[in-house]
């Protein structure tokens, strides 16, 4: 095969044992790699009904037939499982180094099941597969973790591994790949902990074959001279100033950057906390994934007292959420909470998103102080790092909220103050001034992420053509045509910026077709553009029978009350609420389901699924 | 009348002071298009332009204090 390694690895921890496996050709087709690939193992080999944390639940780390092979931002792995923070199927994402060397192992996905009695790491080398003692490294840090498993393994290896916060089943416990690198979201790191798995440690070698290198090549020359062209503007705002230097004022200007936990949508301290502060005040350097030209990527330093540190970030989303979010406008805090949740394996998003809901929690006064370990004041910087370290650990207050916002908001009785879907965190992007943004919130087979469609990118940024963001109207069928296309960029092994602004059409209709000439001359697979759209519908609905099966339906594809009932009271969305009903049923439609939300036989056959 | 500008990152460049925000007179009744075409910016530029937190055209007319925020959507990655 080409693109494709034709091989998977499977390791089952229970019985302590490995093993290789074809990849069949087929299955490859037809759900390309990565999350497709993800997806169809999950249905054909576990109960979506088990328990997360049980032996049962099976991880599959998969690469897409375009990881590391050098078309632009080819750096991309996925984790798929079943999430136990959502009950949901993941989606985790991750670039960096670690992808490609999997990719160069040999290996187009790993399947993991079981539980190893004792804790270990998985080491792949040139083929080979072997599973190695880790008790050394139990409650190891990840920066820790990566340096001792780069000493006993091969220098030129890559790391993936959870910190203290996946072993002690942080229900959004992150697997962090080249130490900085999340497959951050639904809690993938404490599935590992949970089979006592700390690590995957990969070295491969050589390139990964392609059908037709001249092709690549010459579409690699077009595609990169088009982005060297029109770089010539100016230099990317990606690269100058981060996500953080991009989102921030955009979302402050449409007034949906959500703060107080969802309160407002301004914040007066945005500019503090804004990607130009960063650069002005901390950034040491900028930093890009394998095979990347964009470089959003920042690398920070941080000298303030009581803050101290240094090491990758803040994002965007991490700057809302450990930000915004819990009015902290001190980049520093900001900064220092990011490199916490890091070190300890935790997601920034769940764990501002969480901290901002007990803030509120307490400032209404469900949440007793005692039980909180002290005051909780919005904007308390000092407090978030705290607390950052508390959840890591599991310690005092950091074991509540280690259980995330749904289930600390409801252990107090106020579940409507979790702003989640299907438990999971919202992003950074209020749905109350950005209508097709909230339809992807509630219809995401993850719940509450941005990535399965970043409507945003056309209601609020302009790419690839501006949309009214208050307009509910028709945006049912464009999200649904969004999702198949996004879904088929994480399934190709691509990142979704340089993607969606440089390999798809450039039409509110995104059709992939820069996509499928870079798939087509790395795999010899001759897809049509049908087919590529069909296998990516393909995969949606996948994921939809996966979450069927797990016992969700209509009622889940929900939004925070909150967001639906209580307009903003000021900025330029003021009197705006989420239409999230109205357009859920024109979006089953479009999709060819009933309205329950459950895929009709028809489409199943279509697909070739069954539920 | 007066508008506050705020030009997004790089498109710094057109402002008038250097800086990415600034204040600028204009005759009453203008519009977007013709604040571009004071500061100099190049139609051909790729941009979007927000009014009071709106989507706004070049037609658009301006008031007093009204806040016009310009950005990029697409140069590079």
């Amino acid at each position: 095969m080409h693109g494709w390694r034709g091989k998977i690895l499977r390791v089952d921890l229970t019985k302590g044992r490995v093993q290789e496996e074809n990849l069949e050709p087929r299955v490859a087709r037809d759900y390309i790699g990565g999350r497709g690939l993800g997806v169809y193992f999950l249905n054909r080999e576990m109960d979506p009904r088990c328990d997360p944390l049980s032996p049962e639940n099976l991880i599959v780390m998969a690469t897409g037939p375009l990881t590391g092979t050098g078309a632009p931002t080819s750096a991309r792995y996925m984790v798929m499982t079943k999430g136990p923070l959502t009950g949901a199927v993941t989606c985790s994402n991750s670039g960096g180094f670690f992808p490609r060397e999997l990719k160069r192992s040999g290996f187009d996905a790993i399947l993991i099941t079981g539980r190893s009695p004792d804790p270990v790491y998985l080491w792949i080398h040139k083929g080979q597969a072997e599973l190695k003692p880790a008790g050394h490294l139990w409650g190891r840090d990840v920066p820790e973790t990566t340096d001792l498993l780069l000493r006993e393994t091969d220098a030129k290896a890559r790391v993936a591994c959870i910190g203290p916060a996946g072993e002690k089943l942080v229900l959004f416990a992150a697997i962090l790949n080249d130490r900085y690198r999340a497959a951050g979201r639904s809690g993938v790191g404490a599935v590992m902990g949970s089979k006592n798995l700390k690590a995957v440690v990969v070295l491969g070698e050589g390139q990964i074959p392609l059908a037709d290198k001249d092709q690549f090549d010459q579409i690699q020359n077009r595609v990169m001279t088009k982005f060297r062209e029109g770089a010539k503007a100016g230099p990317s705002p990606l690269s100058q100033h981060g996500t953080i230097g991009v989102m921030t004022p955009i979302t402050q200007k449409y007034g949906v950057l959500p703060t107080k936990n969802f309160q407002q949508g301004t914040f007066d301290g945005w500019e503090a906390i804004s990607g130009q502060t960063l650069t002005a005040k901390y950034l040491q350097k900028t930093v890009a994934c394998w095979g990347c030209p964009v470089s959003c990527g920042r690398y920070t330093k941080i000298t303030e007292p009581g803050f101290e540190g240094e090491g990758e970030g803040p994002e965007y989303e991490t700057g809302f959420a450990l930000g915004a979010m819990c009015l902290v406008d001190n980049l520093a805090a900001v900064t220092k909470a990011n490199y916490v949740c890091n070190d300890l394996g935790l997601d920034t998003m769940s764990m501002g998103g969480t901290i901002a809901c007990a803030m509120e929690l307490f400032e209404k006064g469900y949440l007793p102080e005692k039980d909180a370990g002290g005051p909780l004041k919005w904007g308390d910087g000092k407090k978030v790092v705290e607390l950052c370290r508390l959840t890591g650990y599991r310690e005092g207050f950091g074991d509540l909220l280690a259980e995330g916002s749904f289930r600390l908001a409801s252990r107090y009785g106020h579940p409507e103050l979790a702003m989640v879907a299907k438990k999971l965190e919202l992003p950074g992007y209020d749905p109350r001034g950005l209508q097709a943004v909230g339809l992807n919130y509630a219809t995401s087979p993850i719940g509450g992420s941005h990535c399965r469609a970043h409507m945003a990118y056309a209601e609020m940024v302009g790419i690839p053509k501006p949309l009214d963001p208050h307009e509910w109207k028709g945006k049912a069928k464009l999200t649904k045509f969004w999702q198949d296309v996004f879904s088929i960029i994480d399934s190709a092994g691509l990142c979704l910026f340089f993607a969606v602004r440089n390999l798809l059409r450039p039409d509110l209709e995104i059709y992939p077709d820069g996509v499928l000439e870079y798939l087509n001359a790395a795999t010899g697979a001759e897809y049509s553009l049908a087919e590529l759209m069909k296998a990516g519908e393909r995969t949606l609905n996948a994921e939809r029978v996966f979450l069927i099966r797990a016992g969700f339906g209509r009622k889940d594809d929900a939004l925070p009350e909150r967001l639906t009932g209580e307009p903003f009271t000021s900025g330029p969305s003021q009197g705006k609420v989420s239409h999230l009903e109205e357009m859920l049923g024109e979006y089953y439609q479009a999709r060819g389901w009933n309205a329950e939300g459950v895929p009709t036989e028809e489409k199943l056959r279509e697909l070739g699924l069954r539920l | 009348m007066t508008v506050r500008v705020h030009l997004l990152g790089y498109l710094a460049k057109y402002s008038p002071s250097g800086g990415e925000k600034f204040n600028l007179d204009l005759n009453p009744e203008s519009t977007v298009g013709g604040l571009l075409e004071k500061i100099g910016f190049p139609a051909e530029l790729e941009k979007m332009i927000l009014v009071n937190g709106r989507q706004a055209d070049p037609t658009v007319r301006l008031g007093e204090d009204d806040e016009v925020f310009i950005f990029s959507p697409a140069t590079g990655g």
